[in-house]
């Protein structure tokens, strides 16, 4: 999993390529929430994967 | 009549035998969203002139001796991301107030009023649809009629609120992690989250597209089903509605579960539920002849796959409105929004390689089993600004954590139906639900699961009939 300093640099240079131009405050909040989501992620990270479980982006029952 | 009905079957029936008139219908109703509105903050507008006009239109036809509909003259209200021809689309959302009205009113909407209903409103919710609890910061929280002082859940809470107020029979929601289970859960009401495609969502503005399902709300089992019959058909204008025909549900309901294969969903789904809710589980489970306590593998992954995938997905969709009227976005949810928008496909990418995975593991499930039972939420209503929730010695932040247990389902497209059960809790006698969960496209089989509970007493929506 990445290093805190690496998700917090992640965070700035995506906002910045999103052109989403936050104050400090705002800017650490949205890290903060994106610090969850990976952690979140990890959880589906860590299970089996197959390349062709779902060959579309768009889940179809 | 001496007291107004309080169900659509009923309603529909005083209608069609001449007891009451559409007219009478809709000024009652009208009267009661007046008197009680004020203190739930369940409708954000109330469309009366439409209304009287469906009435009218109503009475007219019975007057020349028209058969009537399905659901003709039962009043039923929709979530505001509903499109309702002349009415702003909000969304429950400041940012999308500068829209233009809808020009049409959105598929399902039309189905209700070629069914015959009657509409009265549009009604509160999540900004965006984000959240489990309907704490709305420019449009107010909706307050749960059972205890004014807690949450009605959400996010389609003024839904739920407006049918356990019994201001409307139905009212109609959206579920993209369980906004229509939590709220139905925590309002005492009976509420479908049908098969992922199997309703439209056309004319009603999106949060998720990959996991967005419509469905409705309703005072008991046989309404539900009453409703979803009218709202069921393909639609060209979904991409991801089934063409799929009509599976009329309402007439199967007095089959019960007897022949069913029934099980309860143990492992994560008790570890993410209180002693109530657990009880409430093990109550419906037993009554419904369940034999065994299954595992499904992998469902707090999938809880996390489908949380990551809606930040995604709904960032995006919003990401130009966050650049530019970022200041308007409700604060509760904003920053987790702008977080999504800027989410590696990578990891949206592989949780949707593990949904198909997660799906083959529930399918192995409906192999030996036709039914599965779930606590709906962790716990009964939260208090109204409760920071978090008590799931035995864990604590966590109330607004994400009311969708433990749907999220993981809904995910996967399973088709649900949740029955209230009223058990003593540290809140007092608080409603809380169970999720009745089919295979694919079994939508029959949970609303059968639904009736057989309230047949034995144990599932109610408790809402009395008052003095017409």
């Amino acid at each position: 999993m990445a290093s805190d300093a690496d998700l917090t640099a992640y965070v700035a240079a995506a906002l910045a390529l999103q052109e989403l131009h936050l104050d400090a405050t705002q800017q650490a909040a949205v890290t903060e929430q994106f610090r969850l989501l990976a952690a979140m992620a990890q959880r589906f990270l860590d299970q089996p994967d197959a390349a062709d479980e779902e060959p579309a982006p768009v889940f179809r029952l | 009549m001496s007291t107004f009905p309080t169900s659509a079957t009923e309603l529909t029936k005083a209608f069609s035998t001449g007891e009451l008139s559409a007219h009478e219908i809709a000024g009652t109703t009208l009267a009661r969203i007046d008197a009680r509105n004020p203190d739930l903050n369940a409708f954000v507008e109330v469309t009366r002139a439409r209304m009287l006009a469906e009435a009218a239109r109503l009475d007219q036809a019975r007057a020349r001796g028209e058969a009537t509909a399905p659901l003709a003259a039962v009043p039923y209200a929709v979530k505001n991301l509903f499109d309702v021809q002349g009415l702003t689309t909000i969304a429950g959302a400041k940012v999308l107030a500068r829209r233009p009205a809808a020009q049409a009113d959105a598929t399902l909407v039309q189905r209700m009023r070629h069914g015959g209903a009657l509409l009265a409103g549009t009604l509160n919710m999540d900004a965006l649809a984000y959240g489990f609890t309907t704490e709305n910061t420019h449009y107010g929280a909706t307050h749960n009629p059972r205890d004014l002082a807690r949450s009605a859940g959400g996010s389609s809470g003024g839904s739920a609120a407006a049918v356990a107020a019994g201001l409307v029979p139905i009212a109609l929601g959206s579920d993209t992690n369980g906004s229509i289970r939590v709220p139905a859960s925590l309002c005492g009401v009976f509420g479908l989250k049908p098969t992922y495609g199997r309703l439209p969502r056309t004319g009603s503005f999106p949060f998720v597209d990959s996991l967005d399902h419509l469905g409705p709300f309703a005072a008991n089992a046989q309404d539900l089903a009453l409703a979803y019959d009218a709202l069921q058909g393909p639609d060209p204008g979904d991409a991801a509605c089934a063409q799929k025909p009509v599976a009329p549900t309402l007439a199967q309901l007095h089959l019960g579960v007897g022949k069913l294969r029934v099980a309860r969903l143990a492992g994560y789904f008790d570890e993410h539920a209180d002693v109530t809710a657990q009880d409430a589980a093990r109550r419906a489970a037993q009554a419904l002849g369940a034999r065994d306590a299954l595992e499904l593998e992998g469902a707090a992954a999938a809880r996390a796959a489908a949380f990551v995938i809606t930040t995604a997905e709904g960032g995006a969709l919003h990401l130009e409105d966050l650049r530019r009227y970022g200041a308007e976005f409700e604060p509760l949810s904003r920053e987790r929004l702008i977080a999504g928008a800027l989410v590696p496909a990578a990891w949206v990418h592989r949780a949707q390689r593990f949904r198909r995975l997660f799906l083959q593991r529930a399918l192995a499930l409906f192999e030996h089993h036709d039914l599965l039972i779930a606590p709906a939420t962790p716990v009964s209503a939260p208090l109204l600004g409760q920071a978090e929730i008590q799931i035995g010695a864990l604590s966590l932040p109330t607004r994400p954590n009311l969708g433990l247990l749907t999220q993981p389902l809904s995910f996967i497209g399973l088709p649900i139906a949740v029955a209230p059960l009223w058990i003593a809790g540290p809140g007092g006698n608080l409603p809380i639900g169970v999720q009745l969960i089919a295979a694919p496209w079994r939508e029959d089989l949970c609303l059968r699961a639904a009736r057989a509970l309230e047949e034995q007493g144990l599932a109610s929506s408790q809402i009395t009939a008052r003095p017409s």
